[in-house]
């Protein structure tokens, strides 16, 4: 009977384990990429997707297929006219919406990083992605002709970056109310000191002695001579 | 009467119509047998050397009392450290490029090693007020210092654009 | 001896003392008023006028389209007194009622002795609630005013207002049902009764109108009346000749009497009128105790008024008169005209008083024009400072030092070349004066004799205004002079709320090229874009002129290189996403030009890249950012980039310990404002940064509870906005500054593409205790000045802040940080000392905007704020450090160094005699 009961259980608890992972999974965003680099211009060909499975945390997983050698060959020509390497991302969010963002960067700087790019994913206030941005590794800003001939490898290695949100200040009412009220007291507690310098307190009154010690030099040679 | 006269008219006649080689007489009053005492010089020489060596040293002993001056001077900007730090910087410079000290220096013995001392004491006491000068913060060894000499960076993209206008 | 040296100690402690109790003074000084400054008020384009040259005091009494109630001075155009009512529908004026003392007129208001129940002037005004005021004409004040709310306020909008017998008639109009009519006394507001409900099934919008107590409206070829105030409801109907073409109009003055076709027609049995005149527009008047219709025209330039006698439609042949009217004033249309009361008079009395097309109010008498006013300057949409050309010895210079191909407005030019050049500079400086003393020099052009001519300082310029009407006035920013106006018919501003735009293609330091201005703007019939080129200086067309294009304009930009002969193309993009150039030999030059859109509608932006290969331009859109939220719920409220004449100076901020934190200098950054309603925050203001090159969003913040109007102001690398907060009900503003970090990533290049992603970002709030309109930065040459944001409030005051108070680095907790960097301690609200209102006591009604422009100097920046009044200022925001001060005593030091070097020479001379004389004894 107990037996019966525990099978029972387990299984309600396995039943409710799939499910909540049905759940997680529903909460999911997927991001495709589809880069821009067959011989129509307008003709986007598939590069990847990212899952996120939550905008709040960094997690993604990426998964990204070979670069093709004629795709190769068109980012060449693309970062010899010094044009521009394009992704048009698909952003599909767990209730089903869809948005079609586009982003570029230039084909040269992405061949000199050797396909070492970076996705920028900003996400709005109320978890919605806003923009997202596709940046490459390399730092220098010269397109080097060389380099672009000779690139080995056609695998990509992208990170995936979350921007996200940030709270806007309120003006510091508060704090500045008990600052003045501390303020206050300790003045009137007399604990609050004089700590400038010795110069800066007494110069005035050792600046004319001084001057007199001077003067009085000065006539006293004057009167020896 | 007139030979008397004729020799104590010579004693203090004097006669110019003598050659440049001839001895030229002694002045009046002058015993040319005193001599000088030969170990005299040499301890005159040794007060020589001691002399210069004392010059020499000078602003190395100088250095205490530039230390005392600079604590109370203290590290604000105002119009007394700034005088007190002049003082300190101009005075071995001036000092090293006199030449009355330094050739007194070059007579005795060890004239080169005194002169590298002396100059050695000037250069720790312009030292001192570069050190000075650095806590009071008026050296440029930090980035904003130089930063009025930054040119701004060339813009290499232009845009255009705002609300549309449809 | 010992004496002159105490002499000295004791004045150089004089001396300390005098100096430790100097006090810095930061207001303007009493007799610095108007010295370079200057106030035009206006009061709107006219709605209602009325003209009295019989009363007391004659007077013009006017209600405009920007609710201003005025009265104007008939002789010489200046304004008596003006209130300014409150703004929109709820200041629109309805009904502008002057009570009159002709023998006939129904719309005499006297009043018991006593009482305060009679009025100069009433006007009726708004319509949820809709006021009544009585006016005293003299002062301007109101004297009595009541109000009414009507109980359905969309149908109230349609609701017309007459006055008859001394009573306020209230018409609302139920389309295609009834009019309810309700009768109040005039001063009072008590109602006379029920409200009396008239069936009328054929009143429909868009074509009815009320003429005096007739209820009209066109149906076809009929005009179907209504008196209302008759004892019975008959529906009157009248047959024209032909349907109308044009708008059917009232005419005031008398009663059931319309303008159609540009005949008059009466739906009055009781008013016959003249049916054989023909005119675009008439006015009802008095002359030589008989009424008289009169009327006017523009034909060819030249404007003919003509008059008839309304009892037997005999013309005057004393009121004819004809005149040349400058085309620049719109096209004119009598609303009024007075006559003084005589037996026989000569008509050389009459004013007639013509509102146009483009916004002004013409008065004519005798023959000429009398006074102009030029109220589109109510309306104010771009403004645009240009430097005067050069005066002729300059010119001669400048011809001379073209040879040496010096660029003179570089900034890298070394020390001994900069030297060299002055001497040069002032050796041709003097053989031209030379020549000009002569005679032999080159003779003075037009603007030289106009006096338009540039000063050592730079700080006399040529005010371009362009207004919403389409009219352009170029004015003189030192004296407030009108120099030259253009019109511009049929254009107006753009979809979206954006407003034409009014751009400089080349200025004035190419001399002797002269500067060319062009306004971008959409045609009225067809909605195409429209380009007008004219130069600046003299008011007249260039390169063309009027040139209509034959697409929809989506975005415009200025292309930053410019040709040899130094004209910055102008980069068109139309609805289908292509690009053209203007001039057209400039369109290789856009080569690589970065182009966005932001559509407010579903707010997106959109960029775009402009290529040119094969002697054809062409755009490939680059990326796009979505904003609009989940649901569609944020609306763009505003787009702010940064100014692109300006110049950053300092790269980066020095902190307390000596490291400095770069600046995060994008100049490709714009801000986005979006807003958003929410469940749980009533409404939400979201912040976003984005470089519109790359397309990436590099900050975004939200404020919770906060709605607009927000008001920004981006510039360097920091950005101010205004916005008000709902929860605690005040308006606060936010101000953020971008670094870098302690090093620079680049520092010699700045490429969008490559820039640093993640910058730090400084921010803080601070509570502002009045209501912003405008704000604005300050803006000059090199960027050395100290930048203060200018912020205008509603109370037409325009203040001064310094950044160092807006600054968000300012330390919250400890204060010998801040004190270090030049950071003042953080206090909560900012404060608005009286000091720091830069125009005084000279408010501006109704602030919208403010404008300004580097000056010559680098202290000095000039500033331009409009709303319904105009006023024109400079502001030093780090005092003029590069000026002498005002009162210099050139004078007295001559005198003191004069008598000193002389005085010092005379007694060298006579010691030196004296001693002489002492060693002789």
């Amino acid at each position: 009977m107990m037996y019966n009961y525990f099978i029972v259980i387990c299984f309600l608890l396995c039943a409710a384990n799939c499910g909540w992972s049905y759940l997680e999974q529903d909460s999911w965003t997927n991001v495709e990429l589809h880069h821009g680099l067959s011989s129509d211009p307008e003709h986007f060909s598939f590069r990847g997707n990212v899952t996120i499975p939550s905008l709040n945390s960094a997690l993604s997983s990426l998964h990204q297929i070979e670069l093709k050698t004629s795709e190769l060959n068109v980012l060449t020509d693309l970062a010899r006219q010094n044009g521009f390497y394009r992704l048009k991302v698909t952003v599909m969010y767990p209730n089903g919406k869809k948005q079609i963002f586009l982003t570029s960067s230039k084909a040269c700087s992405l061949l000199q990083s050797e396909l070492n790019d970076i996705l920028w994913i900003s996400v709005g206030p109320s978890g919605f992605i806003s923009s997202v941005t596709h940046t490459s590794l390399s730092d220098s800003i010269e397109c080097d002709v060389n380099i672009i001939e000779h690139i080995q490898g056609q695998e990509y290695n992208t990170d995936v970056l979350v921007k996200h949100s940030e709270l806007a200040p309120m003006p510091d009412t508060a704090g500045f109310i008990q600052k003045v009220e501390r303020e206050r007291e300790a003045r009137e507690r007399g604990e609050v000191r004089d700590n400038r310098g010795f110069f800066s307190k007494y110069w005035m009154y050792i600046v004319p002695v001084v001057l007199l010690v001077f003067i009085s030099g000065a006539t006293n040679q004057d009167a020896a001579k | 009467m007139s030979a008397k006269q004729n020799s104590r008219k010579s004693k203090w006649a004097l006669d110019f119509n003598v050659s440049k080689n001839a001895d030229i007489p002694s002045p009046a009053g002058y015993n040319p047998t005193a001599l000088v005492n030969q170990t005299e010089i040499v301890r005159d020489q040794r007060l020589v050397i001691k002399k210069s060596w004392d010059l020499a040293l000078g602003p190395l002993k100088q250095i205490p009392m530039n230390l005392f001056i600079m604590y109370m001077s203290g590290n604000s900007i105002s119009i007394f450290p700034i005088m007190m730090v002049g003082m300190m910087l101009i005075r071995p410079i001036k000092a090293m490029f006199t030449t009355q000290v330094t050739s007194k220096m070059a007579e005795g013995a060890q004239g080169t090693g005194q002169r590298i001392v002396y100059i050695l004491g000037n250069l720790a006491n312009v030292g001192l007020a570069l050190y000075k000068c650095h806590s009071m913060g008026l050296l440029p060894t930090h980035a904003s210092d130089w930063l009025a000499f930054v040119e701004p960076q060339t813009r290499l993209e232009y845009y255009g654009g705002g609300i549309s206008f449809i | 001896m010992a004496d002159a040296h105490f002499l000295a100690g004791a004045l150089t402690s004089a001396m300390l003392v005098l100096l430790s109790t100097t006090v810095v003074v930061n207001g303007l000084y009493e007799d610095q008023i108007k010295k370079f400054d200057w106030r035009s008020m206006h009061v709107g384009a006219a709605k209602h006028i009325h003209v009295d040259l019989n009363h007391f005091q004659p007077r013009l009494l006017l209600g405009t389209h920007e609710q201003v109630v005025a009265s104007i001075c008939p002789k010489t155009g200046e304004i008596g007194w003006r209130q300014v009512l409150e703004q929109k529908a709820r200041g629109d004026i309805k009904l502008l009622q002057v009570s009159g003392f002709a023998d006939d007129s129904s719309d005499t208001a006297a009043a018991p002795v006593g009482t305060h129940l009679g009025f100069d002037m009433l006007t009726v005004q708004g319509h949820a609630p809709a006021l009544v005021r009585g006016w005293n004409t003299n002062t301007g004040t109101i004297e009595w005013e009541w109000s009414v709310m009507p109980l359905n306020t969309e149908r109230a909008q349609d609701a017309h207002w007459f006055y008859s017998n001394s009573l306020l008639y209230h018409v609302v109009p139920t389309w295609r049902s009834h009019l309810e009519v309700t009768a109040y006394f005039g001063t009072s507001g008590h109602t006379t009764g029920s409200t009396s409900k008239i069936m009328a099934a054929w009143i429909k919008p868009e074509s009815c109108l009320l003429s005096g107590t007739f209820f009209v409206c066109v149906d076809g070829k009929q005009l179907i009346s209504l008196d209302l105030v008759a004892k019975s409801t008959q529906v009157i109907a009248t047959t024209l000749d032909t349907e109308p073409t044009s708008k059917v109009q009232a005419l005031a003055g008398l009663n059931g009497v319309l303008v159609v076709n540009r005949k008059l027609v009466s739906v009055n049995k009781a008013q016959t009128v003249c049916d054989t005149l023909q005119s675009s527009s008439y006015a009802v008047g008095t002359f030589n105790y008989r009424k008289i219709v009169a009327y006017g025209d523009l034909a060819e330039g030249v404007l003919k008024i003509k008059a008839a006698y309304l009892d037997n439609c005999a013309p005057v042949p004393e009121l004819d008169q004809s005149l040349t009217f400058n085309a620049d004033y719109g096209t004119p249309s009598l609303r009024s005209f007075d006559c003084k009361l005589k037996r026989n008079g000569d008509g050389k009395s009459c004013l007639f008083v013509f509102s146009t097309s483009a916004e002004s109010i013409v008065a004519v008498q005798q023959n000429r024009v009398r006074w102009v006013r030029e109220e589109a300057l109510a309306n104010v949409v771009d403004s645009q400072f240009i430097d005067l050309p050069l005066a002729d010895s300059e010119g001669t210079l400048e011809n001379e030092m073209k040879g040496k191909s010096v660029d003179a407005t570089g900034f890298e030019t070394d020390i001994a070349s900069a030297f060299l050049r002055r001497i040069t500079t002032q050796a041709i400086q003097i053989k031209s004066l030379f020549l000009h003393v002569i005679g032999l020099g080159p003779p003075p052009t037009d603007t030289q004799r106009a006096g338009l001519v540039r000063d050592s300082f730079g700080l006399h310029k040529m005010l371009v205004l362009l207004t919403r009407s389409g009219k352009i006035f170029g004015i003189d920013n030192i004296i407030g002079k009108h120099h030259w106006q253009l019109y511009l018919p049929n254009v107006v501003g753009f979809g979206n709320d954006e407003n034409m735009r009014l751009i400089v293609q080349r200025t004035s330091k190419h001399f002797p090229l002269q500067p060319l201005c062009t306004i971008v703007a959409k045609d009225l019939s067809t909605g195409n874009g429209v380009l007008y080129r004219f130069n600046p200086i003299t008011g007249r067309a260039a390169e063309g002129g009027l040139l209509q294009l034959d697409y929809q304009i989506k975005q415009l930009s200025l292309l930053p290189e410019a040709e040899p002969d130094f004209v910055k193309g102008i980069l068109l993009l139309d609805a289908t996403n292509k690009v053209h150039v203007h001039p057209k030999h400039a369109t290789q030059l856009a080569d690589g030009m970065y182009l966005y859109t932001a559509d407010v509608k579903t707010s997106e932006l959109a960029g775009y890249f402009v290529k040119y290969a094969g002697e054809k331009l062409s755009t490939t859109p680059i990326w796009t950012v979505h904003l609009c939220g989940h649901n569609n719920e944020q609306k763009i409220v505003a787009v702010a980039g940064k100014s692109s004449i300006e110049h950053v100076h300092s790269q980066g901020r020095v902190l307390g310990d000596r490291s400095v934190l770069y600046k995060y200098i994008n100049p490709n950054l714009v801000a986005v404002i979006t807003q958003a309603p929410d469940a749980l925050h009533k409404s939400i203001l979201n912040l976003y940064l984005i470089d519109v090159v790359s397309g990436s969003i590099v900050f975004t913040m939200t404020h919770r509870k906060v709605r607009p109007p927000v008001h920004i102001v981006h510039s360097e690398n920091w950005l101010a906005y205004s916005y008000y907060n709902d929860k605690v009900r005040r308006t606060e503003i936010t101000t953020i500054e971008l670094y870098e970090g302690k090093t620079q990533a680049n520092s010699s290049v700045w490429s969008s593409l490559k820039a640093p992603m993640m910058p730090l970002v400084e921010r803080q709030s601070y509570i502002i205790p009045t209501v912003v309109e405008a704000l604005r930065e300050t803006i000059t040459e090199r960027g050395i000045t100290n930048k203060h944001v200018l912020i205008g409030t509603a109370n037409g005051a325009i203040i001064e802040m310094p950044w160092a108070l807006l600054d968000p680095r300012r330390p919250i907790a400890s204060t010998t940080q801040g004190r270090e960097e030049g950071a003042i301690p953080y206090i909560p609200e900012l404060p608005l000392p009286t000091e720091n209102f830069i125009n005084y006591n000279q408010t501006i009604a109704r602030l919208r905007n403010i404008y300004t422009a580097p000056s010559g100097l680098e202290s000095t920046c000039l500033v331009v704020a409009t709303g319904l009044d105009l006023f024109v200022t400079r502001v030093a925001p780090s005092k003029t450090f590069d000026l002498l001060k005002e009162d210099f005593d050139y004078i007295l030091i001559s005198i003191v160094l004069v008598a000193l070097t002389s005085g010092s020479l005379i007694v060298r001379h006579l010691a030196s005699r004296k001693l002489l004389k002492q060693a002789w004894k």
